[in-house]
């Protein structure tokens, strides 16, 4: 009885605890581009992944590559340092509590589509690597909005690691990845994405309407998702509404992610557009 | 036609001269530990970083160590480093509108004296880091900036720094048995400043050396008046004392703005959305380059007056630097209110704000001193015998700073010593003539 009791304990204080601690919390951010749940989600996404602890799940989910090759030639160093400066904000975040971590990186593999993941603390980041950031075509003539549209009968990520045969094809795979993170019951789940509709966010970019109507193809067949829906870009219309500290985080989170791409040679997004929606966020709760 | 002849000579000579000045202003921030002047001064720094035509140089006074020096925790003030060189490059990159340029860091070698201080170079941002053991509140340690300044009498404003917003464990006792010293080591042991005076010349070397061809200079630093800026890390006032006396000394001739520190969060939020994300950007910087390397993050705001309330507020003040000495109060002043250990042993505090350049000097050299009040100064000039040279010297001066041009150039080379004598005061100053 005591060998038992003892072992139980030396179970409870192990890593592999802490793997199976109850997730009771669990926050989805499926955006197109690298820079997007820190521009217009940032206080949200800031709280949840700063929580700190293994009760709070966070999962983000990388549409595109950033690569911004419209139809041209890509260039690997630009998407990688936006991916670069995307972690680095999951570590600022990730690292105000509790010490610095270890990031480890996998392929997860969904309707056997490769996608590269990227673990840190209490978060999972998977980097779809789609074309994207252009409003026409983009790299090799593929876009979300003419896969969508059904303008081309495939798409091919960048790094030509998966190839997802239509529309469909890339919801069944978001689906069953949002299945996978939510397997262990958790009571209160919520997925941030920009809101679609187009009176109260108007003038998006294409990809990212392509990627809130795909997160909501993906959660169809699925219950107890809780909806976030952001304005985006159209913010810039609307009154400040953050506090002094707010604004601080948000301006933190854009600092960290052009940190990476001049560090690496690529143009700053510090420009007056950008900072200005430090000090807005607006979205709607929708309950599915 | 010779007019003709004349303008098209002048035009073509005008466009083909490429010699032009590199930068028109300077601006210097000192900084008592890495993140300082991002946190108080960012805004300003901001901007400045933003002009390519201004030249910015940070001195960043102590390693920020936290009194763990150099052992056991010798990487934490690296890690500091580490965030206060992001906050620059990113900084850099974010105004420079594209890639950030090659930086690169070396030792001074001879460059601004003869101490070997680490200088980095980013594009029109200059960083020196002298490293200096930082004396914390909470630890009562030999060998910091505040026990090199008390031990020359410009410390002892100590009692205004406890207990305002800081619990304080050092006391009086400690502060006079302990903090005194003749000399501060660096906490890399990379360099040993022999006293107070040579700390105060080493930085007033580099800011001689790092504004040449410039015409304009500002001065930033925090603001030493505790009537002002209550509460405020000893280091930081120490180092706003140092600012201070090398700006009212106008050499080199500075505009000089004194900054609010920790106190600055005790008043309204007064800059707007973009000020708050250039100093919240520096910030994160700075915390990023810390957590990276696995120490504790400085991105709090759970508690007033954490890290984060003072990127929304920047409070400063034009003090007494050059040409300014009647408009507001100087260190003088504070000294006399709070009276150091200098100043109650002499009637002068302009014992070690005597000062000779160029030294090594050819024939031309200026003194610049503080005379307490009016009276006679004498200036006199011995070679190594202690053989009266000459005195150039020998006539009344009005209170505050003065300036004395002196020529040299009859005396042979070889070693000499500058006597600077007032109403019972005298200093000497050794010097070469070339």
């Amino acid at each position: 009885m005591k060998l038992i009791r003892t072992l139980l304990i030396l179970f409870c204080l192990s890593p592999a605890a802490k793997c199976l601690a109850q997730v009771t919390s669990l926050s989805f951010y499926i955006v197109s581009d690298q820079d997007q749940w820190q521009l217009f989600m940032g206080m949200n996404a800031f709280r949840d992944i700063n929580a700190g602890n293994n009760h709070n799940r966070v999962v983000l989910v990388y549409l595109t590559a950033g690569d911004e090759s419209c139809n041209g030639t890509l260039k690997p160093e630009y998407y990688l340092s936006r991916q670069e400066g995307a972690n680095n904000t999951v570590e600022f975040c990730a690292d105000k509590a509790g010490g610095h971590g270890t990031w480890d990186s996998a392929i997860a593999t969904f309707a056997g589509h490769n996608i590269l993941t990227y673990t840190y603390k209490n978060s999972v980041s998977y980097c779809f690597r789609l074309p994207g950031g252009c409003t026409g075509p983009g790299l090799w003539g593929q876009s979300l909005s003419m896969l969508h549209n059904s303008l081309i009968t495939g798409i091919e990520t960048v790094d030509s690691s998966a190839y997802y045969s239509g529309w469909a094809d890339l919801a069944n795979t978001l689906s069953l990845l949002l299945q996978s993170e939510t397997a262990a019951n958790v009571p209160e789940i919520l997925v941030n994405i920009a809101d679609t509709n187009q009176t109260l966010n108007p003038g998006d970019q294409p990809d990212h309407y392509q990627c809130s109507y795909l997160a909501l193809e993906a959660l169809k067949t699925l219950k107890g998702f809780n909806l976030n829906l952001f304005r985006e870009n159209n913010i810039a219309n609307l009154p400040p509404n953050h506090q002094s500290s707010e604004i601080a985080t948000k301006a933190a989170l854009l600092s960290i992610l052009d940190y990476a791409r001049t560090s690496n040679g690529q143009p700053t997004e510090w420009i007056p557009e950008k900072v200005n929606y430090t000090s807005r966020s607006y979205y709607r709760t929708l309950k599915l | 036609m010779k007019l003709k002849v004349f303008l098209f000579i002048y035009i073509l000579l005008s466009c083909i001269n490429p010699v032009r000045p590199q930068y028109h202003s300077a601006s210097f921030y000192m900084s008592a530990h890495p993140d300082d002047w991002q946190l108080f001064m960012g805004v300003n720094a901001f901007q400045d970083i933003a002009d390519s035509a201004n030249k910015v140089v940070i001195i960043y006074m102590t390693a920020g160590d936290k009194g763990f020096g150099d052992l056991p925790r010798d990487a934490y003030y690296l890690a500091r480093q580490n965030g206060a060189d992001r906050s620059v490059k990113f900084c850099v990159g974010a105004t420079g509108g594209h890639a950030v340029s090659t930086c690169d860091s070396i030792k001074t070698d001879g460059m601004v004296g003869t101490h070997n201080i680490l200088r980095s170079s980013c594009r029109n941002v200059v960083s020196y880091f002298l490293r200096l053991p930082d004396g914390c509140f909470e630890c009562c340690r030999c060998n910091t900036l505040s026990k090199l300044a008390y031990s020359y009498g410009y410390a002892n404003f100590f009692n205004d720094y406890k207990g305002v917003n800081f619990p304080v464990s050092l006391d009086t006792s400690c502060m006079l048995t302990q903090y005194l010293t003749s000399e501060l080591k660096a906490v890399d042991q990379s360099t040993i400043y022999c006293n107070y005076q040579d700390l105060v010349e080493t930085i007033r070397n580099i800011m001689i050396t790092e504004s040449q061809g410039v015409d304009s200079l500002t001065l930033h630093a925090p603001d030493y008046d505790p009537e002002i800026n209550p509460g405020d890390h000893p280091d930081h006032v120490q180092t706003g004392i140092i600012a201070g006396y090398i700006a009212e000394s106008g050499n080199p001739c500075m505009k000089l703005l004194l900054h609010q520190d920790y106190h600055s969060c005790s008043h309204p939020v007064n800059l707007n959305t973009e000020q708050i994300a250039m100093e919240a950007a520096l910030q994160s910087q700075v915390s990023f380059g810390i957590t990276n390397k696995g120490w504790d993050s400085e991105w709090d705001n759970e508690v007033r007056c954490g890290h984060v309330d003072w990127t929304s507020r920047n409070y400063f003040r034009e003090g007494p630097g050059c040409g300014l000495l009647s408009k507001s109060k100087s260190l003088k002043n504070l000294g006399k209110k709070y009276p150091s250990r200098l100043s109650e042993s002499t009637d002068l505090i302009n014992g070690e704000l005597v000062t000779l350049t160029p030294n090594p000097v050819a024939d031309i050299a200026t003194v610049s001193l503080y005379m307490a009040e009016k009276g006679l100064l004498q200036i006199r000039l011995s070679n190594e015998k202690g053989t009266l040279c000459m005195e150039p010297i020998h006539e009344t001066k009005n209170q505050g700073l003065n300036q004395v041009r002196l020529n040299v150039g009859s005396l042979k080379t070889g070693l000499y010593t500058l006597s600077v004598i007032t109403p019972g005061y005298t200093h000497n100053l050794k010097f070469s003539k070339l």
